[in-house]
């Protein structure tokens, strides 16, 4: 059962069209990383799921929910948003006071225990709270009401080192365990990587490219050789030529059908096969659909 | 789910609400400053500032409470903190507006309170600083309901565009000023209602405006919030929609008042002169003096719409100053005051003086007085317009005084070019009147007349009132009719005659004649009164009592009471319905002839009667011969 859906996804912000024809859907129980380059539309697409932006175009389902400008799917989904907000005249506790209030599901136990294991001071004042404060009270407000689909954008910019680990293997493992499903962006995605199921990849405004982060484990790869003399280099789709000096060349692939074909080809000699560490596999994703190496 | 968002959004706006309060404390002192510049007692110039607080104050509240709340719910910092509540954002914008008008209710109530009105006051203004405003003007009108529309209004305007805009300062000057725009519609299109209701079939305006502004209230609510929605989703806005909705109000009220508008100048070109003959004259029988022109077979009439004179006569209507299209002004001036006749008469000098314009001014501030408390008052009289052709056309008549000096019909004072003198006190002018050197009084033990030129005449009894009495006419001469108590306690009236003879009469009568200003005189100097019992008593014009006319026989279907129109030869005409009648000097009916129409009303001449009819003039000869005289401007 899908747990979110989307399909023919169009939004644009005056003239730029950042969202043109997205679509994708992730089951239940999923833990999905949302990768893409600045202005790709993530956080947009986070925001139609939430119900907070009308696309102009496409049909999207979320918890069995169609987004209709009723707030309704919030009731069942936590978002951490990149710049938490609060109203700055209230501390902590008012802030999760008024969301107990709001959220029918709220969970007044769960708010109080994620505030012990966060650290999470209910006395502060907001005008006067750190950023990472206000991470940790995002946190608590996007989870204490029980969602069953948890969006994470930048969930742990601001948090210091402590309580980042506390939030990745201590939260998101224990809202996956749970049955959670959750879409999460961040500009580290590495850090969530012992954590995601899959991993989506946006580029030009559609989401290019799907993939198991058990298969990309597995058969992510860097294939290296000096191309033999007088035979030409064939075309390598799905691949990611690494920049290299001196005869040698190099290629991230991700994919192993890809990797045979090159190395079917026998176009190189001297070669060398090394497995590619998830973290630059996800920058290899970036660059294959429309970017260049990081 | 609302509360917590209406405690949310109160705690956010009450810096709007709490200054407006803080300016309302430190406003009130000023009562003092206000006592010492003018002399009003500091508890009167409490209620002034009060007043200024209610009728200014609250709706500038009004417009700033609404106008930072809408400013704070469009802002993108209030939407970040917000926009993740599972609330939709139709609904945060309802509360945000709903929260606005709740702090301006408790400024309402605040002012309101400190003005000591009762609860009830609050919805009624019967009480506290403008209890004294039941002028004429508000009769009629709702006016607590359109005051707290108003300010409710404004609230939404403002908080509505504040929100659009983006802008709080903008949006709160936009949105008072539609409110304003849409008060000022309706206040004037009941002026116009109020003004010429009584003359002309108005359609009532104050309905058609508050539902109608109502309905545009509610068009604003229907376009807007999905806007609100769609602005609040990343959608586009949809100007055609929501500006038309928000130019409702004003748009809507300013039409009505356009349609009352053109209802009447339409009304003045096809109104006739229907309440032509309805001055009166400080002395009753004035015109039935020799020099009067109805004894001379004519008669002035006014155009009370268009403002043109006609002398009339059985020739036909012969026009003495040119009717006036109207315009703007003339409506709101101009036919207000020629329709206002009542306040007409004409001085001891037989000038015809009567109310040309009044005055209108603003009295907010006082209110120390009840008198003086009206917001609007008519004061004032000019010299009536159609002077202005009448000293080109020197229209003049005979004297009506014993010295027969000749006087002016009109106004002897304006010159071209010469602004008309201003009467602000017409009982200051009636006065002037009883300095008439005709004007004769009762002395002290009440049976005696005695007149300025000395001459006397002893009564038969004591005089039922010491009040001055102006001469009737009597054969061409001045004649006083005093009515006085027999020594068997019965009343009878007493005809002093210029001959010095003085004539009992109704004096077998047994019941009691009420003869205080109830004579009627015709042309050729007779005098008549009602009598009880369906008859008319009449005097002849030689001052002698001709007995009493019974028209009781020949009541019929007609209702009312007849006119005495004329009399000759002992017979009587009456014109009594639609019908003139002509009754022989032994009671019988001797013929009916129906007038030409349905008469609006009727003059007495010396020749015939002149009638107005929807169809125009007529003259209508004793012989129930009818001759259409026009209309005025045909």
């Amino acid at each position: 059962m899908n747990a979110l859906s989307f399909s023919g996804i169009v939004k644009s912000f005056g003239a730029r069209r950042v969202l043109d024809g997205a679509a994708g859907h992730a089951k239940a129980g999923r833990v999905v990383g949302l990768l893409g380059r600045n202005g790709e539309g993530k956080t947009t697409l986070l925001k139609i799921l939430l119900d907070l932006l009308e696309p102009e175009a496409g049909q999207v389902e979320v918890l069995g929910l169609r987004p209709d400008g009723s707030g309704k799917i919030r009731q069942h989904v936590g978002y951490v948003p990149e710049k938490p907000a609060f109203h700055p005249f209230m501390t902590a506790g008012e802030v999760l006071s008024l969301r107990a209030r709001l959220f029918e599901r709220w969970d007044a136990g769960r708010a109080e225990s994620l505030c012990r294991r966060l650290g999470l001071d209910l006395t502060t004042q907001i005008a006067s709270a750190s950023k990472g404060t206000l991470g940790k009270l995002a946190w608590v407000c996007a989870t204490a009401h029980d969602p069953a689909l948890l969006l994470l954008d930048e969930p742990t910019s601001g948090l210091d080192v402590l309580v980042r680990e506390e939030v990745l293997s201590g939260l998101v493992a224990e809202l996956g365990e749970e049955g959670k499903t959750v879409l999460v962006t961040s500009h580290r995605m590495d850090e969530f990587a012992g954590l995601l199921d899959e991993v989506w990849v946006m580029a030009q405004g559609r989401l290019a490219g799907c993939w198991p982060v058990e298969e990309l484990r597995e058969q992510a790869c860097v294939v290296s050789g000096r191309p033999k003399e007088g035979s030409s280099m064939p075309e390598i789709s799905q691949a990611v030529a690494l920049p290299q000096e001196g005869p040698l060349r190099a290629w991230a692939i991700l994919d192993r059908r890809v990797k045979e074909r090159l190395l079917g080809s026998n176009v190189l000699e001297s070669i060398q096969v090394e497995s590619l560490p998830l973290e630059r596999a996800f920058t290899c994703l970036l660059t294959l659909y429309g970017g260049q190496i990081q | 789910m609302i509360f917590p968002l209406l405690r949310l959004e109160l705690r956010q706006n009450v810096l709007s609400a709490a200054s407006v309060a803080i300016a309302f404390f430190i406003t009130l002192p000023i009562a003092r400053l206000v006592s010492a510049a003018t002399g009003l007692e500091t508890a009167k110039a409490l209620e002034a500032i009060l007043s200024a607080w209610i009728l200014i104050g609250l709706p500038l509240a009004a417009a700033l409470i609404g106008a930072s709340a809408g400013a704070r719910a469009a802002s993108s910092s209030a939407r970040e903190r917000e926009a993740l509540l599972p609330v939709s954002p139709a609904r945060r914008a309802g509360v945000s507006l709903g929260a606005a008008a709740l702090l301006f209710l408790m400024c309402a109530l605040l002012v309101f309170g400190t003005a000591r009105l009762s609860i009830s006051g609050l919805f009624t203004y019967e009480h506290g600083p403008l209890s004294n405003w039941g002028s004429d003007f508000w009769e009629g009108i709702p006016t607590s309901p359109l005051l707290h529309f108003a300010a409710l209004d404004i609230l939404f305007g403002s908080w509505l565009l504040a929100y659009l805009i983006g802008h709080g300062l903008a949006g709160g000057l936009l949105g008072l000023l539609l409110s304003l725009s849409t008060a000022a519609a309706i206040v004037c299109g009941y002026g116009l209602e109020m003004i010429y209701r009584e003359s002309w079939n108005v359609s009532p305006f104050i309905p058609h405006a508050v539902s109608l502004a109502g309905f545009a209230v509610l068009a604003k609510l229907a376009v807007v919030f999905p806007n609100v929605s769609r602005r609040e989703r990343g959608m586009r806005l949809r100007p055609l929609l929501f500006i038309p909705s928000l130019l409702a109000g004003p748009v809507v009220s300013w039409s009505l008042v356009g349609h009352v508008y053109t209802g009447l100048i339409q009304n003045f070109q096809d109104a006739e002169p229907s309440t032509a003959f309805t001055y009166q004259s400080l002395s009753e029988d004035a015109e039935a003096s020799p020099a009067s022109l109805a004894a001379q077979g004519k008669e002035i009439l006014f155009h009370t719409a268009r403002g043109g004179v006609l002398l009339a006569s059985k020739d036909g209507l012969h026009p003495l100053i040119e009717e006036e299209r109207a315009g703007l002004l003339d409506l709101l001036s101009g036919p207000y005051n020629i329709l206002h006749l009542n306040n007409s008469f004409r001085d001891e000098n037989g000038r015809l003086w009567f109310e040309r314009y009044s005055l209108f001014y603003l009295e907010i501030w006082r209110v120390d007085s009840q008198k003086a408390t009206r917001l609007w008052r008519s004061d004032g009289l000019y010299w009536l317009r159609i002077a202005r052709l009448a000293r080109r056309l020197l229209i003049t008549r005979p004297g009506v005084g014993p010295k027969g000096p000749s006087y002016s019909l009109l106004d002897q004072y304006i010159r071209l070019g010469k602004k008309a003198p201003i009467i602000t006190d017409i009982a200051a002018a009636l006065d002037d009147g009883r300095k008439s050197p005709l004007l004769a009084r009762i002395d002290c033990k009440g049976t005696c007349l005695r007149r300025k030129d000395g001459k006397s005449w002893r009564l038969p009894g004591k005089a039922l009132s010491r009040e001055s009495a102006f001469p009737h006419w009597a054969g061409g001469r001045p004649a006083y009719l005093i009515p006085y108590q027999r020594s068997n306690g019965k009343d009878a009236a007493a005809l002093c005659l210029e001959n010095g003879r003085v004539e009992t009469i109704w004096s077998l009568r047994s019941t009691k004649t009420d003869f205080n200003n109830r004579f009627y005189a015709l042309p050729d100097g007779t005098l008549y009164a009602y009598e009880p019992g369906d008859s008319i008593g009449i005097v002849d014009a030689d001052g002698r009592f001709a007995g009493s006319l019974n028209f009781s026989p020949h009541r019929g279907k007609r209702k009312g009471q007849p006119d005495l129109v004329y009399r000759d030869g002992g017979s009587s005409w009456l014109v009594w319905d639609d019908d003139l009648l002509k009754i022989g000097p032994d009671g019988s009916m001797k013929a009916v002839h129906r007038l030409p129409g349905p008469r609006y009303d009727i003059r007495t001449m010396r020749d015939g009667v002149i009638v107005n009819t929807h169809s125009g003039l007529h003259f209508v000869d004793w012989t129930g011969k009818a001759r259409r005289l026009g209309r005025l401007g045909v």
